[in-house]
């Protein structure tokens, strides 16, 4: 059963030079055109479906569109065509830790950010421990979080993304979390979700984590898709397109 | 997460309907927000609360020394008088004036999580309903200081509160999709909120204004609602309820254009910020 469906899906951006201008430039001059309006297509046409106990790499050069194809699959851009089919609970490992506030202690914002990963208050009670213990962050859970440091930060927000127990976990880059130690566990971690979760996407440029993990790769240039298959061949088929 | 059909020609109704039941279906959501921004406002509790009181009485003495004391126009009970306008002024221009930064202040969120995007202005009011809320037990306090007891009235005073609350939805909706435009429109909206204090009954009773022009008067909703805190609190009489239905009516008007312009640009938000 396919979990993920993308189908002719565009996207674009509105490259307006000043976009959020100010009221000011309104009043002064109220007819200026405000610079050109470009357009510019960062998805262009992408179709593709992922099935359930798959693992997709996506790869690519800078640029490429793959930040935003992941973030077209965690329904955070809507797609300006096309049509976009999720099955079950998606947690985005994004940028981690990037909604925590930093004045609430540790404890506030694994509620916080659990409540906006999809949790409810209980399951979050419930899972409340292990989050803690998995994160290592023991007696600095009361802290505000602005007195952590980045590792911890990042491990923290490893963990609670990881304790959503999602259907589908979309990761962009976040692999080299924290210190050796932590770096294994949270490999176990993932090789364990592996083989839980229905479905997983994932940003790297660890070309040999693709292929050691990955079921199936992805090649994105210039916001389209340009080969789909078997992570060895797609991933020779990147390192000629970059040569 | 449900993503369903997810292109961005859905039809207006659809997307209205949908964003009104996702507030609700996001109450746990709101509440942590709420509470999350009251922690961080308040975060040594009592001293929080303190300054936001003590803020809004500093403005009511500037007044009463001004109007009172040196152009001797005061009234009787003047300093609660103003308080009534002053107090409830403060939770409204304080919510209104956040909501100008409750996008884009979360960027990092919206650009990280999918969420319905109306939650975030409906905790900005509904956590300066908490300040407002307790503004109210310092008005009775200030009343009672005049030796002035509650009459039965007092229980219309959850209408009045609504009323306002309603209206700051409305326009925290309507300023929060311009502030993500207008990078500057605080400057405006400060302005703004200042010439309309003095518009409104606040310094004054209704009692100042010409006959004649009472009934365009009545269509700012504050008239009406700063009366009515008076009525119930100062002066032991009900609400003033013609005027305040007209000021509800009037709310609920400006809080389904408000929905309606977010609603619009909704999907749009992680794109722009």
């Amino acid at each position: 059963m396919n979990v993920i469906e993308l189908n002719n899906v565009w996207l674009k951006f509105k490259l307006k030079h000043n976009r959020r201008k100010r009221l000011k430039e309104l009043i002064l001059n109220p007819f200026s055109s405000n610079g050109r309006v470009e357009e510019f297509w960062a998805l262009k046409d992408i179709t593709f479906n992922v099935e359930e106990g798959e693992v997709v790499g996506i790869i690519g050069r800078n640029g490429a569109g793959k930040s935003t194809l992941i973030r077209v699959i965690a329904g955070i851009y809507q797609p300006d065509k096309g049509t976009v089919n999720i099955r079950g609970r998606v947690s985005p490992l994004l940028t981690l830790g990037a909604g925590f506030k930093p004045d609430l202690t540790g404890r506030d914002n694994i509620y916080l950010n659990g409540i906006f990963l999809g949790l409810k208050e209980r399951e979050i009670d419930e899972k409340y421990h292990s989050i803690v213990e998995f994160s290592e962050l023991g007696r600095f859970i009361d802290t505000p979080v602005r007195n952590y440091s980045s590792g911890m930060v990042a491990r923290l927000g490893f963990s609670i993304a990881v304790n959503t127990e999602p259907d589908i976990l979309l990761i962009d880059e976040v692999l080299g979390v924290g210190d050796e130690n932590f770096r294994e566990k949270s490999q176990k971690k993932m090789k364990e979700f592996m083989e839980k979760a229905k479905a997983i996407v994932i940003v790297t440029h660890n070309l040999s984590f693709i292929n050691e993990f990955c079921t199936k790769a992805l090649l994105i240039d210039n916001g389209q898709l340009i080969s789909m298959g078997i992570p060895e061949e797609v991933i020779s088929r990147y390192k000629e397109s970059i040569k | 997460m449900e993503v369903g059909k997810n292109t961005a020609d859905f039809s207006l109704l659809q997307n209205f309907s949908q964003s009104v039941s996702n507030i609700f279906k996001h109450f746990e959501m709101i509440k942590f927000l709420v509470t999350s921004q009251l922690k961080q406002s308040h975060q040594n509790l009592i001293l929080g609360y303190l300054w936001w009181i003590i803020n809004p009485l500093f403005s009511v003495g500037v007044y009463w020394l001004l109007i009172s004391v040196i152009f001797h126009r005061g009234r009787e009970y003047y300093p609660l008088f103003l308080s009534c306008a002053i107090l409830p002024w403060k939770a409204f221009a304080v919510s209104v004036g956040q909501s100008i930064t409750c996008i884009s202040s979360q960027s990092k969120i919206i650009k990280q999580i999918s969420f319905p995007k109306s939650v975030l202005p409906v905790s900005v009011v509904l956590a300066n309903t908490i300040d407002l809320l307790i503004s109210m037990v310092v008005l009775v306090a200030i009343a009672l200081f005049y030796g002035i007891i509650p009459s039965i009235n007092i229980i219309y005073l959850p209408l009045i509160i609504l009323t306002q609350v309603v209206f700051t939805l409305g326009l925290s909706f309507i300023f929060s999709v311009i502030g993500l435009f207008f990078l500057d429109i605080n400057n405006m909206l400060q302005f703004i909120l200042r010439v309309w204090l003095y518009l409104s009954p606040s310094l004054y009773g209704i009692d100042r204004i010409p006959e004649r022009f009472r009934d365009i008067f009545m269509l700012n909703p504050f008239a009406p609602i700063f009366i009515s805190y008076r009525n119930v609190i100062m002066y032991g009489k009900p609400p003033d309820f013609n005027n305040l239905m007209l000021a509800f009516f009037i709310s609920i008007l400006t809080l389904f254009f408000g929905l309606y312009i977010f609603t619009k640009i909704e999907y749009k938000m992680a794109k722009i910020i």
